[in-house]
């Protein structure tokens, strides 16, 4: 891969729907999208599809991409978490249960390795996580690999569905608060 | 100043335990602002990597996402027309006007540029489709059928007609998203498909019943 063919330089040209650079794209990020739909997802199936809907979804939407409110990665990486979220929600009967995310290691970190990350980054908002009590902080987790929906956090996390919401508003106020602090 | 309660539903929704629902502008904002917190989390994942076809499958996704709205778009302009052409009736009424709709149709889309041809082939008496997009700059004609049932025992055949001739066969319809077969061809010239014997219509004429047909017109690239 060109180290001159960036993400934000590729979404530029796919919004123009030049598709030698939707190509260019689809090497550049795929692999970490697909980490994150398979993260989600839990099933390689699942995780092609919902990475299918994620490149149609771009070659569509690519125009919307504003390099002023983030880099293109993110912007990409939103995409993913979002159609994978949908994906899995639409098959959620029988895939949970297949895919037994009702393990212990279902909180688990996942293993982090990118040699371009940004780790201050990573590390700021871990730090940030690591401030909020224990079940925000796993529900934050959960909901953001796993794709849980709030009812689904209560009954993993064995707290009330209110409890899960009222404690989550207040680890968002919280985590914020840190994260903008860390700027 | 951004209020409490606008940034514990941003965060919601860029986490997905809400669904993003109608937004603002600024609750866009905020939404993808709390995305750029999370993302971290998503980008710092060792990558993996789908399978070898993906590529090619969102490729086809794309292709029959395009094929749709074309045929949404002649369907459309096709009703349009039936509109205009029935006005136009009721208004020269006194004249006897006849308005004469052919089945199988013939259709066509309106055209800016005349790089490439094309003919969205349908039929009023049968579901599906066929995109006909032709080059005239390699004399290749791709077909790409929405919606038909192939089987073992017939064939889908290709014919090409111009204002003054007869069909000439042109090749068998492959049971895949798109064949390509060498044809010369003109804007105004008719492709059609017309359902054979495995081998092919034994003469040099449609054997069976014509099933779609659509006329080459001028398309933007």
């Amino acid at each position: 891969m060109d180290e001159g063919y960036t993400a934000e330089r590729l979404l530029v040209s796919v919004a123009r729907k030049d598709s030698e650079a939707f190509r260019r794209l689809y090497d550049l990020a795929s692999p970490k999208l697909f980490a994150i739909t398979l993260r989600i997802c839990r099933d390689r199936g699942l995780a092609e599809d919902a990475l299918q809907d994620t490149f149609t979804a771009i070659w569509r939407r690519a125009s919307a991409f504003d390099s002023r409110r983030g880099t293109g990665m993110v912007w990409l990486a939103a995409i993913a978490r979002n159609r994978a979220i949908n994906v899995l929600r639409r098959n959620s009967k029988d895939t949970r249960a297949r895919a037994g995310v009702y393990q212990k290691d279902a909180l688990r970190l996942p293993d982090l390795y990118d040699a371009r990350l940004d780790y201050a980054e990573l590390d700021s908002f871990m730090r940030c996580l690591d401030e909020l009590d224990d079940t925000p902080r796993q529900a934050v987790l959960l909901a953001y690999y796993e794709g849980w929906t709030r009812e689904e956090l209560g009954r993993r996390l064995e707290t009330p569905v209110n409890s899960i919401k009222s404690r989550l508003r207040l680890g968002f106020t919280k985590l914020r608060h840190c994260l903008e602090r860390a700027k | 100043m951004v209020s409490k309660s606008k940034h514990i539903q941003a965060a919601e929704t860029a986490l997905g335990i809400e669904p993003i629902g109608a937004e603002t502008k600024k609750e866009s904002e905020l939404r993808r602002r709390w995305e750029r917190f999370f993302a971290p989390l998503g980008l710092a994942l060792r990558e993996e990597y789908p399978s070898q076809d993906m590529w090619y499958r969102i490729q086809a996704a794309l292709d029959r996402a395009d094929d749709q709205r074309k045929i949404r778009q002649t369907k459309r302009g096709m009703k349009r027309w039936r509109l205009a052409a029935l006005a136009a009736g009721a208004i020269a009424a006194g004249l006897a006007a006849f308005i004469v709709i052919k089945s199988p149709e013939a259709v066509s889309l309106t055209a800016e540029k005349t790089e490439h041809y094309i003919a969205v082939a349908t039929s009023n008496e049968i579901e599906g489709a066929l995109i006909v997009e032709y080059d005239p700059s390699d004399e290749m004609v791709r077909l790409r059928p929405v919606g038909l049932t192939f089987d073992d025992s017939r064939n889908f055949q290709v014919w090409h007609s111009t204002p003054e001739s007869q069909p000439a066969p042109v090749g068998l319809l492959l049971p895949k998203s798109e064949t390509r077969l060498p044809l010369v061809a003109n804007i105004g010239d008719t492709i059609a498909i017309s359902l054979e014997p495995k081998d092919g219509s034994p003469s040099d004429a449609p054997s069976g019943s014509v099933l779609y047909s659509g006329k080459l017109t001028a398309t933007p690239e």
